[in-house]
């Protein structure tokens, strides 16, 4: 079977088990578990292992949605999920602290993936904060890797609409750096 | 056409900007020329026929040469009698009508300040992202035709993603939009790579040409057209025909 493996990462609170949800043609699988941190995000549960959920195409293709815990002493989860992972959604909720540098240190986790173009970034809840805003995420990922050209969105991880046009541009990208000799039909 | 060195309220409920107005009533293809020279070359300007009299072709060629002004705010006058405020510095927008934005709308004046601290202190109700009314502007502005700023002898390459959960799109721009970022394209190329229409490619680089997030790549005698290709039954047609897009 084909699988495409897509990861959602990204801070606590960022929406990440939120938008595997609004994708996900089945029955979302988390793991959840009290959140011990509501001084970090006010919110009663977080995930502790990974969400799950997936999207089928026919009958031998799938695309595997993982979200993986946003609390740094999960991060040796990350480092075995990237080894399968086709490419990478970053979720960075606006109102987090510095939220621009929280993004690049996210990504540096995963650089393999945003060097080789395999990155989308999400910016959730800014409708609690406005700045910084798009622009500014993506002057500071200019410049923390120059010559990648990743692309930056404002999201509603509730909105399947939004998520669905993430993922399509994730998927995108990837397709067209596809040599025609490498086709398949 | 004329320029005021001073400052004066704009709209009610506004505070007046610093900088110098540049203001015409009864604004003609003329004026809108002299402007754009002020500013910078526009070599194409005139290869479809001139300057129109009225819609957003007339706003698009206004504010395409505005890119890299910060200090800068632009009035839009429409003849049902709202206005568009645009603080091209913050790069927000602001406009009263509320509902949708016309497609073809008749501008009966554009107003632009220029200079140091030319800046909206605050607006009675918040802004809407700029990027939203330029992808309007771009896509109704020149729909058949490249945009007048643009010229045969380059090709173009996306320079940064728009934001296209902000505003409505289709799959295809996704596509395209990736396409350009992969390597530089001229809309012939484009719309070959892309399986699309021409009319269709051109529009997508109008407006993304608009909002300034192309660069133009120069066609050197004998350079090969762009080697990206996007595989006809990627993952993306799969995704597309699976959520039925």
């Amino acid at each position: 079977m084909a699988e495409h493996v897509i990861l959602f990462a990204g801070p606590m609170g960022a929406g990440k088990t939120t938008a595997i949800r609004s994708l996900s043609e089945i029955e979302m699988v988390n793991t959840e578990a009290s959140n011990t941190e509501r001084h970090i995000v006010d919110k009663e549960t977080t995930t502790v292992a990974l969400d799950y959920g997936e999207i089928t195409l026919g009958d031998d293709e799938k695309v595997r949605l993982y979200g993986v815990p946003g609390q740094r002493r999960f991060d040796f989860m990350w480092s075995i999920l990237k080894e399968r992972a086709k490419g990478m959604i970053l979720l960075i909720n606006n109102d987090a602290p510095d939220a621009v540098a929280l993004a690049i240190d996210y990504l540096a986790s995963f650089r393999e993936l945003v060097e080789s173009g395999s990155a989308v970034v999400g910016i959730s809840r800014r409708d609690l904060a406005r700045t910084p805003s798009p622009d500014d995420y993506a002057d500071a990922l200019s410049a923390a890797y120059p010559g990648s050209l990743i692309p930056v969105f404002t999201v509603d991880p509730r909105n399947a609409g939004q998520m669905t046009t993430v993922l399509l541009t994730l998927v995108a990208t990837l397709d067209s750096r596809v040599q025609p000799e490498a086709v398949q039909s | 056409m004329v320029l005021i060195l001073e400052t004066k309220p704009l709209i009610p409920g506004l505070i007046p900007t610093s900088g110098c107005l540049i203001t015409s009533i009864d604004f003609t293809p003329e004026d809108v020329s002299a402007l754009l020279e002020r500013f910078t070359a526009v070599p194409a300007a005139t290869r479809f026929g001139g300057i129109p009299a009225t819609g957003w072709a007339r706003l698009a060629m206004v504010l395409h040469p505005l890119h890299g002004s910060t200090d800068c705010l632009v009035l839009v006058d429409l003849a049902e009698g709202s206005t568009i405020v645009i603080d091209w510095g913050r790069k927000d927008y602001w406009w009263p009508g509320g509902g949708v934005i016309p497609i073809d709308p008749t501008i009966s004046n554009v107003r632009i300040f220029r200079g140091q601290g030319a800046r909206l202190p605050y607006m009675l109700e918040e802004p809407d992202d700029l990027s939203t009314l330029l992808w309007h502007v771009g896509l109704h502005a020149f729909p058949t035709t490249p945009a007048w700023w643009l010229t045969d002898d380059v090709r173009y390459q996306l320079s940064r993603w728009p934001d296209f959960t902000a505003f409505a799109h289709s799959p295809d721009h996704v596509r395209l939009t990736a396409l350009l970022g992969q390597a530089p394209h001229t809309a012939t190329e484009l719309a070959r790579a892309g399986g699309v229409q021409e009319s269709h490619a051109q529009q997508l680089i109008n407006t993304l040409s608009l909002m300034g997030l192309v660069r133009e790549v120069p066609i050197e005698d004998g350079a090969p057209a762009p080697q990206t290709t996007e595989r006809p039954r990627g993952l993306f047609g799969r995704l597309r025909a699976r959520w039925g897009l």
